[in-house]
């Protein structure tokens, strides 16, 4: 996948679906926490699993910065970018990390 | 007149002088345009060694080179000391921005420059502390969990903070 930039809305909107997850079942989804960053914890099965955190605002966020957020929330870069656009839902992506903890591929210690 | 009632040495004595000194400007006029020819080579010489040297620097050059630094603390500088330091990687982001990461713990701040990101490297991942801390064992996963032992482990806290 090329270098690509994203706008905070975007991102904005990524981990706003993982929120809404969380919204709907409290003990899975990103429980974020308000303040001017988003900074909050994954959880999966009400346990704490991993913790993600972004800046909120305006402008760009270069690709450093998008590969370390798509690497902390497990996924891949463009995976991640289906997140922040409109392929894939909160409730795919939460199955994705359910199946790779499940396939042990995806290993929280 | 006075010209004209000169006598044959006059005419010598001041022809001599007129001589001389049609004979001297002349070296010098080709010594002079001769130094100025070289001024002007050496001219275009500095200035293709300042192309090619902005060339070297503009190929070579990144703003901030990619390291690892120490930190001492967490939180505002110097807020909640460290047992021992914990490493940061500095890197530049491709829109100028500069990240710094603490991949133990996952932590990535972000800035204009590179203390910017440090800083908030470092409060993040005093958010982080705090957020553990306050947090029982059982609600975490193996991960936090190893964080939090670490990180109880490591930062000098007399509890009044926190």
């Amino acid at each position: 996948m090329m270098a690509r930039r994203f706008n905070s809305r975007e991102i904005d909107r990524g981990f706003r679906k993982l929120e809404r997850l969380n919204e709907a079942d409290p003990s899975n989804g990103l429980n974020l926490r308000s303040g001017k960053e988003h900074f909050g914890w994954y959880l999966v099965d009400g346990n704490r699993a991993f913790f993600a955190s972004s800046k909120k605002g305006t402008g760009t966020v270069g690709p450093g910065r998008a590969h370390k957020l798509a690497k902390y929330l497990r996924i891949t870069l463009d995976e991640f970018a289906d997140l922040c656009d409109c392929r894939m839902t909160g409730p795919q992506y939460h199955q994705r990390i359910v199946e790779k903890l499940a396939a042990g591929t995806l290993e929280l210690s | 007149m006075t010209t004209q009632t000169a006598t044959p040495k006059e005419e010598l004595e001041q022809e001599q002088p007129q001589s001389s000194e049609e004979e001297q400007p002349q070296p010098v006029d080709e010594r002079l345009a001769h130094l100025e020819a070289e001024n002007r080579e050496l001219k275009a010489l500095a200035a293709e060694n300042n192309r090619l040297l902005n060339e070297i620097r503009d190929a070579f050059y990144v703003g901030v080179i990619p390291r690892t630094m120490l930190i001492h603390s967490i939180g505002v500088v110097g807020e909640l000391m460290l047992r021992s330091p914990i490493s940061v990687w500095i890197q530049k982001d491709d829109d100028d921005q500069v990240l710094a990461e603490i991949p133990e713990f996952e932590v990535v701040g972000e800035g204009a420059v590179e203390p910017d990101a440090l800083a908030d490297a470092m409060i993040f991942l005093k958010e982080l502390y705090e957020d553990l801390m306050s947090t029982p064992d059982e609600q975490l996963g193996t991960l936090p969990k190893k964080w939090k032992r670490i990180l109880k482990h490591l930062v000098i806290d007399d509890g009044a903070k926190v």
